[in-house]
C-alpha cells in the first residue's frame, strides 16, 4: 500500500493528515513453579489521521486493502465533527524529516533458541527453590521487536526498536502471613542484555528481601521524613510532576499547574526534564506525530518552565512542539505523553539525607503509582522499606504507599547527589492508553509525605 | 468469522487444536473543555491459536490475519519447545453454540448521534450548576463478534455491543464523575452528567482531618476497585500458586457473615456475560461466598483438572495456562437503609491506588477521593486522607450492605460501611 500516494489523492480534501503505521512481534516466556507458558504475539495497525476544517478525523485498521475505505471514513468523522466545533483545532506543524532509524544490538533475540530461554529463567528458579518458606516463584521474559512508520505529505519516518525485559518475583508464606516482592529490568537492545543480566544474583537478592518481608513490621502511619531512593523517585517525579506538565491536562484545566508558567512550584533543589534521548525504557528518536525527540525542562530551580506537548496542544498555547505526542498503537490519537522523567542530582550525599530525616522512612523500589492531577492528590508504592532513627537507617519495615499533595510536597525535597539509571520497567497508563516510560533520578529527601501504616 | 475453518483444518494436523477469533469495531468520542478534541472509528480482528499434544503446549496470536499460517507455525514451534504440563486439561467438549441470549445485541449508532449523547451529558452538568467545567467526556460504541472452534467439534459464536461513558466536571478545584455502561442502549447521559455535576459541587473547600479508627462507607467506584483486589484471591490460579490466603478454606468462614460474592457470566444484560469462556467453555453462574463462607473459586481447565473439579468456565486467555478472570462479580445485597450507612461515618465515593495494594496478603493504602466526614446528618468534605489495612480484615469487619446494587466495570455491588477503619491523614 502506497500510503503517500493515498495522502496526495486526498490532498485537497484535508487541512493536515497523518498515517501511523506499526507492525511487531514478541515472545514471553513465563515460568510460574512448575508452568511455563511461551507465547508469541504478531500485531499489525494503521491509523490514518485527518484534519479538516479545524477537526479531527481518526479511522484505523489492520487490513491494509482496506486502507482507501479507511481513509474515506477517516474523513466522513472529520467533517461530522466539524459540524459541532465549538472551537477549531490549531496545529503546531512538525517540520519535515525523512528517515530510518534501528536500535543497536549484539545479538538478535529472536534467534535465540527458546530452550536456552527457558533454562535462563530455571536458573533464577534454582536460587530460590531450597527455601522452603518460598511458595511461589516466577519470572518473565519478554523479547518484543517494533517497527513503526510516520508517514505525512511532507515526512517519512521509520523507527525499529528492540526491547528486552525481565521480571523476577516470588511469595513467600509462614504462620499464615504471605508476602510478595518482585524485580524488573528492562533495556533496548538484543539479548546480550539478558545474558549480563545476572539473574541468580537477582534471585538471592529476592529471597533475602522476601523473607526479610515476613518478619518485617509494618509503619506507623502518619506524617514523616521519606528518604527515596532512585527507583522510587523517580516514580514520584513521574506520576506527581510529570503527570500535571502533560499540556492537554493544563488546557482542559485539570492540572494543579495550570497559569504556573514561569512560578515557582517547588523547592529550589529541583531541575526535572523530560527526555526520550535518555538511555532508558521510553526512549525514540521521534514521537507519534513526527516530532524530534529532544530535552524538554520542566522545572528548572524549581521554577516550571514547560509543559509536555503534542501538535494540537502546542498550536492551541501558541507554544513549541517538545516531541511528546505519543500512542500506544496508531489506532489511538495522538496525547502528551512522558517519556523518560529526569531529576538531576543536587548536592546531599544519601548518608546526609538520613541524618536530616533524623527520624522517618528509607523507602526503596516501586509498586506503582497514581495522581488525580486536578487536586494534586497522588500516591505511590514503595516495595521495601526500613525505619530511620536518629538519623540511622534501622528496622526493615513491609511495603508502604506514600501519599500526599503535589504542592506541598515539592516545596521541600532536598535532592541527592547519587544519580542512577534504574532500567526500570515503566508502563504508563493514561485514559485508555499505555506506552512505555523510564526515569533517572538520585535518592532525595521528602520533607513530610503520608505513610500508609497499620499502626 | 468462515476463515477460522480453514485455519482449523490446518492447526489440527499438529495436534489439539483451538482457535478464537475476535472481530471488534468501535466508535469512540472524546470531549474535553466542553470541546470536541475526537471522534475516531476502527476495526480490528485479532486470531489466537492454541496447539496441545502430549501435554506440551504452545499460543501464538496475531492482529495480521493474512499471516494466518504463521500463526498457527508458531504455535506449534512453541509448543514443540515447551515441557509438559502437570495434567492434561482436555478439550472443551461444549455442544454448538450459536446464539446466546443475555440481552446482547449489535449497537447502531451514527458519529452525530453520539455526540448528541455528549451533549446531553454537559446539559446535565450545567442543570446542576451554570459554573461547571464539563473537563473531560469519553464514550465508545464497541462491537464485537466472536468465533470460537476446537478439533473434537466445539464450535461456538456469538456477537454484542455496548457503550461505555465517563464524564468529570471541575470547579474551583473540585473534580466530581461518574461511569456508566450497557448492552442495552439504555444509558441516561443526562442523568450521567447530572450526577457528575452534583459531586463536583458537593466535594468544593475540603478540609483536612486527623487520623482516626472510624467506620468507613464506600461507594460504588470505591468498593469496584476493592472487590477487583479481592477476586484475586477466588482466582484458582492463585490458589494453586500459593498466593491466596483462601488456600485450603473451602467450607469455612473467611469474610463477613453480610458478605455474598457471586459470579455470573449469564446475568441478563450483564456487561461481561458472555456464552463460552476463551477455552470454549459454556458460562455458568458460579457461588463464591455465601454468608461469608467460602464455597469454591474460579476455574479454568487447566486448575479444574488439577483441583478435581469442573471449569467455571473463566478462562481469560488462551495465552497462558493457567489463565483466570471474573466475569459479572455480583455482591448480594443488604438491607441496610441509608440512614445507617450515613450515619457518623467517612465517606468515600471512590479509592485509588488499588493496583498497588498487594493482592497476596491483602495489605493496601489507597487515597480516598471525594470523601466527607458525616456527622449528625452533616456532610463536610475532606482531603489528603487515606485508607490502609489488609484488605481480608476489613472484609470481616462488615457493619452494613446496602439494598441497592449497582454495576460498575462488570462488578455490581451494593454501599458497604465498614467498622473500625484506620483513616491516615
Amino acid at each position: 500500500m502506497d500510503f503517500l500516494k493515498l495522502l496526495k489523492k486526498h490532498e485537497a480534501e484535508f487541512d493536515y493528515a497523518d498515517i501511523r503505521i506499526e507492525e511487531g512481534n514478541s515472545e514471553v516466556i513465563k515460568l510460574e513453579n512448575k508452568n511455563i507458558s511461551l507465547v508469541d504475539n504478531s500485531d499489525f495497525s494503521y491509523g490514518i489521521r485527518v484534519l479538516v476544517n479545524g477537526a479531527w478525523g481518526l479511522a484505523y485498521s489492520n487490513e491494509l486493502k482496506n486502507a482507501p475505505e479507511i481513509f474515506k471514513k477517516a474523513l466522513k468523522i472529520a467533517k461530522a465533527s466539524s459540524r459541532r466545533l465549538k472551537e477549531k483545532v490549531k496545529i503546531a506543524k512538525p517540520k519535515p524529516h525523512q528517515g530510518a532509524y534501528k536500535i543497536k544490538f549484539k545479538e538478535n533475540p529472536f534467534s535465540i533458541d527458546t530452550k536456552e530461554k527457558i533454562n535462563y529463567l530455571k536458573d533464577y528458579k534454582s536460587a530460590l527453590s531450597a527455601e522452603d518458606r518460598i511458595k511461589n516463584i516466577t519470572s518473565v521474559m519478554s523479547v518484543s521487536r517494533t517497527k513503526k512508520q510516520f508517514i505525512s505529505l511532507e515526512s517519512d519516518i521509520k523507527q525499529e526498536f528492540y526491547i528486552c525485559l525481565l521480571r523476577f518475583s516470588a511469595t513467600a508464606s509462614e504462620n499464615g502471613l504471605i508476602e510478595e516482592t518482585h524485580k524488573m529490568h528492562c533495556k533496548l537492545g538484543g539479548y546480550e542484555i539478558i545474558k549480563e543480566y545476572d539473574q541468580i544474583k537477582t534471585g538471592e537478592n529476592i529471597k533475602e528481601a522476601v523473607i526479610r518481608l515476613l518478619h518485617a513490621k509494618n509503619p506507623k502511619g502518619g506524617k514523616m521524613p521519606v528518604v527515596c531512593d532512585p527507583q522510587l523517585t523517580g516514580v514520584f517525579f513521574h506520576e506527581a510532576v510529570g503527570h500535571a506538565c502533560e499540556a492537554d491536562h493544563i488546557i482542559s484545566n485539570s492540572s494543579i499547574f495550570k497559569d504556573m508558567l514561569g512560578k515557582r512550584v517547588a523547592s529550589e533543589e529541583i531541575n526535572m526534564c523530560d527526555d526520550p534521548t535518555a538511555n532508558a525504557r521510553g526512549f525514540y528518536w521521534f514521537d507519534d506525530e513526527g516530532v524530534k525527540a529532544r530535552e524538554t525542562k520542566l522545572i528548572t530551580n524549581g521554577v516550571l518552565t514547560n509543559y509536555l506537548h503534542s501538535i494540537e496542544t502546542a498550536g492551541k498555547l501558541g507554544m513549541s512542539p517538545t516531541g511528546n505526542g505519543r500512542v500506544e498503537s496508531p489506532i489511538f490519537k495522538p496525547i502528551p505523553r512522558m517519556s523518560n522523567t529526569v531529576l538531576k542530582p543536587g548536592k546531599w550525599s544519601f548518608y546526609d539525607l538520613v541524618k536530616e530525616a533524623k527520624n522517618g522512612i528509607y523507602a526503596k523500589g516501586f509498586a506503582g503509582g497514581i495522581v488525580e492531577p486536578i487536586t494534586g492528590q497522588f500516591s505511590f508504592g514503595a516495595q521495601e522499606c526500613y525505619l530511620i532513627e536518629n538519623g540511622e537507617i534501622s528496622k526493615p519495615l513491609k511495603e508502604v504507599t506514600l501519599a500526599g499533595n503535589i504542592l506541598e510536597i515539592l516545596k521541600d525535597i532536598k535532592v541527592g547527589s547519587d544519580m542512577t539509571n534504574p532500567f526500570s520497567a515503566g508502563t504508563c497508563g493514561k485514559g485508555n492508553q499505555s506506552v512505555r516510560v523510564g526515569d533517572l533520578a538520585p535518592h532525595i529527601l521528602l520533607k513530610e509525605a503520608i505513610v500508609g501504616g497499620r499502626d | 468469522m468462515e476463515e477460522i475453518e480453514k485455519i482449523l483444518n490446518y492447526a489440527q494436523k499438529f495436534g489439539d487444536a483451538e482457535i478464537m477469533l475476535n472481530k471488534e469495531e468501535e466508535t469512540s468520542l472524546a470531549f474535553e473543555k466542553e470541546t470536541l478534541t475526537n471522534l475516531n472509528a476502527g476495526e480490528t480482528i485479532e486470531l489466537n491459536v492454541r496447539i496441545t499434544k502430549n501435554k506440551k503446549y504452545g499460543f501464538a496470536q496475531t492482529t495480521n490475519l493474512s499471516k494466518w499460517r504463521e500463526c498457527v507455525d508458531a504455535a506449534v514451534k512453541l509448543m514443540k519447545v515447551n515441557e509438559p504440563l502437570t495434567v492434561n486439561p482436555e478439550l472443551s467438549g461444549s455442544k454448538l453454540i450459536r446464539e446466546f441470549d443475555a440481552g446482547a445485541r449489535l449497537i447502531s449508532i451514527q458519529n452525530e448521534e453520539l455526540i448528541n449523547k455528549a451533549f446531553e451529558i454537559m446539559r446535565g452538568a450545567k442543570d446542576v450548576d451554570k459554573e461547571l467545567l464539563v473537563s473531560e467526556i469519553d464514550m465508545a460504541v464497541c462491537n464485537f463478534k466472536v468465533r470460537f472452534a476446537n478439533s473434537i467439534g466445539c464450535d461456538g459464536y456469538y456477537e454484542s455491543g455496548i457503550i461505555n461513558a465517563h464524564a468529570s466536571c471541575v470547579l474551583k478545584g473540585a473534580i466530581g464523575y461518574d461511569i456508566s455502561a450497557s448492552k442495552k442502549d439504555d444509558i441516561d447521559f443526562y442523568e450521567l452528567g447530572k450526577s457528575a455535576g452534583k459531586l463536583c459541587i458537593k466535594s468544593q473547600n475540603p478540609k483536612k482531618i486527623e487520623s482516626q479508627k472510624t467506620d468507613v462507607t464506600i461507594d460504588y467506584l470505591g468498593m469496584v476497585e476493592l472487590l477487583d483486589l479481592l477476586s484475586k484471591s477466588l482466582f484458582a490460579s492463585n490458589v494453586l500458586e500459593n498466593k491466596s490466603v483462601f488456600k485450603n478454606k473451602v467450607g469455612k468462614e473467611v469474610l463477613s457473615p453480610k458478605i455474598s460474592i457471586i459470579d455470573d457470566a449469564t446475568l441478563l444484560h450483564g456487561i461481561e456475560s458472555q456464552p463460552f469462556d476463551a477455552e470454549g467453555t459454556c458460562s455458568k453462574r458460579n457461588e463464591l461466598i455465601i454468608n461469608g463462607m467460602l464455597k469454591g473459586f474460579l476455574h479454568d481447565k487447566y486448575t479444574a483438572k488439577q483441583m478435581g473439579v469442573e471449569s467455571t468456565g473463566n478462562c481469560a486467555s488462551m495465552a497462558i495456562r493457567p489463565s483466570i478472570k471474573y466475569t459479572n462479580l455480583i455482591v448480594k445485597e443488604g438491607n441496610a437503609s441509608e440512614d445507617e450507612l450515613f450515619d457518623d461515618c467517612i465517606y468515600a465515593y471512590n479509592l485509588m491506588g488499588s493496583h498497588m495494594a498487594n493482592p497476596v496478603s491483602g495489605d493496601f493504602a489507597l487515597n480516598l477521593l471525594n470523601a466527607f466526614e458525616i456527622k449528625n446528618g452533616k456532610w463536610a468534605p475532606i482531603r489528603d486522607a487515606m485508607l490502609t489495612g489488609n484488605l481480608f480484615e476489613l472484609f470481616k469487619n462488615v457493619k452494613a450492605v446496602g439494598k441497592k446494587a449497582k454495576m460498575r466495570s462488570g462488578i455490581a455491588t451494593p454501599l458497604i460501611k465498614f467498622s473500625n477503619v484506620q483513616v491516615v491523614a
